[in-house]
């Protein structure tokens, strides 16, 4: 997540996301799926609704997810070279590069009661007990 | 009969772009030509400059001029909130001031070769 500020603060954080994007793409990496979100412009409310002026500070959130692993990683390392090396006014790399995380799909079903275990099983040990049972 | 306030704003006459050093701010401003450094140079001082970043509460402001690549080099003290590895603002770095800058309006007169932005209020 990066701000940008200046006149025409929008556009140019639109073409920043896509520039980091094209960057990923010219490292010879395919993104499956990426997303550009631009916050004080209207984009948490998906468009639906926008600012009467146009703003002139907006956060930039780029996000994009990819079943391998370091195609996401070349992504992450695309955010700090935007703020030193690229255009001006474009702010905060200092919470420093982020890190990929699982993109977990979660499927509501319904399962037979049999299989699930019911119940909490406790297994307190002191500390000496658990060496004892597995080493230092 | 009163002409209206011709004014302009840095940005119709420069660039900028900023970094820190510590808890200093420090704002490179090029000039698009030598007729507009000349024309900023007895404008864009360091008080004026030190009254349009008031509200960051800063220190001191120290002017270098380059006029050979018609520029100004712009020190600020306690510019960035304590600096980049202590600063709580999100622009630890103070990346966002030179572009800051160029919003500052300057009062032109009607001798200034540069037409009057609509946009900007008189300062």
């Amino acid at each position: 997540m990066l701000a940008v500020v200046g006149r025409d603060a929008e556009a140019k954080a639109r073409a920043a996301g896509q520039m980091i994007l094209e960057r990923v793409r010219r490292a010879g990496y395919r993104l499956a799926d990426t997303l550009v979100e631009c916050f004080g412009a209207g984009d948490v409310a998906c468009g639906v609704v926008r600012p009467a002026a146009p703003p002139f500070e907006v956060v930039l959130r780029v996000t994009v997810r990819d079943p391998e692993r370091a195609a996401v990683e070349r992504f992450c390392r695309e955010l700090a070279p935007l703020v030193t090396a690229g255009p001006p006014g474009i702010v905060g790399y200092a919470a420093g590069r982020p890190t990929p995380r699982p993109a977990f799909g979660y499927w509501p079903a319904l399962v037979p009661r049999e299989p699930a275990e019911s119940g909490v099983r406790l297994d307190v040990r002191t500390a000496a007990e658990w060496v004892a049972a597995h080493g230092e | 009969m009163n002409e209206p306030s011709r004014s302009t704003r840095l940005g119709n006459l420069a660039h900028a772009r900023s970094g820190d050093k510590g808890d200093r701010s420090n704002i490179g401003v090029v000039a698009r030509d030598a007729a507009a450094y000349a024309w900023l140079e007895p404008r864009l001082t360091e008080a004026a400059v030190a009254e349009f970043l008031r509200p960051l509460g800063i220190g001191t402001v120290r002017r270098y001029v380059l006029p050979r690549i018609h520029a100004f080099n712009f020190v600020i003290e306690h510019a960035l909130a304590g600096g980049a590895s202590r600063s709580l603002r999100f622009d630890t770095q103070g990346k966002a001031m030179g572009t800051i800058l160029l919003e500052m309006p300057l009062a032109a007169d009607s001798s200034d070769p540069f037409a009057p932005d609509p946009d900007v209020t008189s300062p």
